[in-house]
């Protein structure tokens, strides 16, 4: 099993390495077409506002789904069940959705380049400026992560390149037509790049779902067949065998099937791990049915068993202990020891995470904002929502196959490398790498370009007009975009290794979210429907927000999961809101002035008013 | 992961003067979810889907939802766009 997989995971052939550079070549070259289309700050940052909602809704799209998420949603597939579908499913549709009725119709008509510019004109330049250092930091964040994930766990997997040579590969070709073209080459390449992963995707699930035997074997042999498994971890060089592992176990009152050597790309010094396939979870002496106490002394006894082949400074625990019984269910117990109870799901995710992702994301608002009317705002944002359907299907599904084609993975996040290792002929298999590259390059365009617009128009924006006294012209902003552009992306390739490989990646990504997820909702929210907020309703009700969400985050049991960023969210968003009407009634209520046109209800589409407000602003 | 130094202090500190009170709000809650009835759940989130439709379908004004629609074609209604939308996910949290 061990050669079997390694050799699937080994190198590509000629036709797929020369598909792979062509693919780089030819994205190239279609970024950098539109630079002849730039002339302005406006053409750049917004695409003149002349994208149409196909366009708008394959890059949303494109740009939601990195490579990270094929290799860590299907990682999530492997190791947690179906439930990691969540994400695209309910936490995405209904969100868009909101969105595009709620919220995208105020940012259009208001004429913004940015969010924290529409919460600028709501509330005040503290809210703008705050919001915008989030998001800043955030997205160059993300960026490192993104470059990291293609470099290590893509390139160096399975082709065994140096990661950081794949990364500033990255770097330089989309720095450059970003630099370019601006959002009208991202919005062009992404839609071609999305036909490429949907191309990909769908062949990596047909050819997954043809070896399982479709659906409902595939679902028969995971819930059913598929054995309790651990992965014991031993802190020794010593060699330890499979025989002795075995009998500990089996000593320890358990049914043991098999023991296998772990199956890891990267062995790490002084660690030996092993599978242990046991006959089913069930502990002698207890008739304890709840399954998060069965887990939790099921390790109890394992350790306490393993611990006669220890020597000294050695230990043995369990690292994992993976149950399948509840791969086929999408809501989960609130109480699951998995990372997605169903009350973190609907409340946490569904109508906080999901949502202010969708409506306060710039990378997917600034494309919406690029449209070229403002049911093509909308129906961009709908028609997004339509295709982001899909994408479980070809990530989550084939994640799910891993269980049962390759059972012995360590790792949950090696699952897409290897089913593309093992099942795609050469061609196909450069086509899938293709997708998964364009996933990422879509997401590095977009985020890049979102930073810089945030950076130049909110940031490097307030601080020119501050020292000046006078607003940033189109000219200016358009050079001032474009060095943020170079500037970021190089400093995005430095810090990648750092980045990357400082958490688990879809959980740190999550976590870093809710940090600020919930709050900024709140004060968006409250902003569009509710006249009465103030600006310093707005302000306490961010900062007190974060504040909140640093507390919730820090205490540990408070709530059933490990990772609480789904809860979390959900209690920073409704303590904003409490903090944000409370002191909103304890303050001076806005001139009436000030949020025309800014709140529900006086939304119009009034040169006019626009201008008098943006002249305010100033 | 085991968090060391000021972050680790600081995480302490916030464990030792916030911990206490809310988990006095939080541990009751927790223990009514868990009890909750499963199928409840998928109710909810259907429930999610299904109101999601009838507010953009009943609750928003036509004129509203197609401002600047190309035609009155029902292909143009973004209204039919949210229902063909969001229905396969109705089917998905039925099956799942």
């Amino acid at each position: 099993m061990k050669e079997a997989t390694r050799e699937a995971l080994q190198g590509l052939a000629g036709i797929d390495v020369a598909i792979i550079l062509m693919y780089m070549a030819g994205v190239l070259v279609l970024g950098t077409f539109f630079r002849k289309y730039v002339k302005s700050a406006g053409d750049f940052f917004q695409a003149s506002r002349a994208l149409p909602f196909w366009a708008i809704g394959m890059s949303i799209v494109v740009s939601d789904i990195g490579a990270m998420d094929f290799v860590a949603v299907a990682g999530s597939a492997y190791t947690d069940g179906i439930a990691v579908a969540n994400f695209d499913w309910i936490g995405s549709m209904p969100a868009m959705v909101f969105a595009a009725f709620i919220f995208i119709p105020y940012y259009w008509r208001s004429g913004v380049y940015t969010i924290p510019e529409f919460l600028g004109r709501r509330y005040n330049v503290g809210v703008q400026v705050i919001h915008a250092t989030i998001w800043g930091i955030f997205l160059l964040t993300m960026l490192s992560l993104m470059l990291w994930v293609t470099g290590d766990q893509l390139m160096n997997t399975i082709l065994g390149w140096n990661p950081m040579v794949v990364v500033w590969a990255m770097v330089f070709i989309t720095g450059v037509y970003t630099f370019s073209g601006g959002l009208s080459s991202v919005v062009m390449v992404d839609v071609v790049q999305l036909i490429i992963m949907f191309v990909g995707g769908i062949a990596l699930l047909v050819l997954s779902m043809w070896e399982v035997g479709g659906l409902a074997d595939l679902r028969h042999k995971v819930v059913e067949d598929t054995q309790p498994r651990m992965v014991i971890a031993f802190n020794t060089n010593r060699d330890i065998s499979g025989d002795a592992v075995q009998s500990a176990i089996a000593d320890a009152g358990f049914n043991v099937v098999g023991v296998d050597p772990v199956v890891s790309v990267k062995q790490e010094e002084g660690v030996r791990r092993f599978f242990v396939r046991l006959e089913s979870l069930e502990i002698p002496e207890t008739a304890d049915a709840d399954i998060v106490a069965v887990r939790s002394k099921a390790k109890d006894l394992v350790t306490t068993g393993l611990a006669s082949l220890c020597g000294e400074g050695e230990e043995a625990s369990v690292e994992q202990l993976r149950t399948y019984e509840s791969h086929f269910t999408i809501l989960l117990p609130h109480d699951t020891d998995k990372p997605y109870p169903w009350t973190g799901i609907v409340f946490g995710l569904g109508i906080v995470l999901a949502i202010a992702y969708m409506s306060g994301n710039q990378a997917v608002v600034q494309r919406t904002l690029g449209a070229r009317s403002e049911w093509d705002a909308k129906g961009g944002m709908l028609f997004g929502g339509f295709l982001k359907s899909f994408i479980p299907l070809m990530v989550a599904v084939p994640g799910l196959c891993a269980v049962v084609l390759l059972p012995n993975l360590a790792e949950g996040d090696r699952a897409v490398p290897a089913m593309i290792g093992l099942l795609l002929p050469p061609g196909l298999k450069g086509l899938m790498f293709v997708a998964l590259l364009a996933a990422l390059m879509s997401s590095v365009d977009s985020t890049l370009n979102s930073s810089s617009t945030i950076w130049t128009t909110d940031i490097y924006g307030r601080f020119y007009q501050l020292v000046t006294g006078r607003t940033l012209d189109e000219r200016r902003a358009l050079i001032v975009g474009r060095i943020f552009t170079v500037v970021f992306i190089i400093l995005a390739g430095l810090l990648a290794r750092r980045v990357g490989t400082t958490k688990t990646i879809y959980v740190f990504i999550q976590t870093a979210l809710s940090m600020f997820q919930g709050p900024t909702l709140a004060i968006l929210l409250l902003g569009i429907i509710w006249p009465r907020a103030t600006r310093w309703g707005g302000l306490a009700g961010l900062v007190l927000g974060v504040v909140f969400t640093t507390v919730l985050s820090n205490i540990k049991g408070l709530f059933p999961s490990d990772d609480p960023f789904l809860f979390v969210a959900w209690w920073s968003f409704v303590f904003s809101c409490i903090v944000t009407v409370i002191v909103s009634l304890l303050t001076k209520p806005e001139p009436k002035e000030k949020i025309r046109g800014l709140v529900w209800g006086q939304v119009m589409k009034d040169v006019e008013i626009q201008s008098v407000l943006h002249e305010r602003t100033k | 992961m085991e968090v060391t130094g000021l972050a680790g202090r600081m995480s302490e500190a916030i464990n030792n003067i916030f911990g206490p009170p809310l988990m006095r709000v939080f541990q009751p809650m927790n223990a009514f979810l868990a009890g909750t009835y499963m199928p409840w759940a998928r109710v909810v989130a259907v429930g999610f889907f299904v109101g999601t439709m009838v507010w953009v379908f009943a609750g928003l004004k036509r004129a509203y939802v197609n401002l600047e629609a190309p035609s009155k074609h029902i292909w143009h209604d973004l209204r039919f766009w949210t229902v063909v939308s969001m229905l396969p996910h109705v089917i998905v949290y039925l099956y799942f």
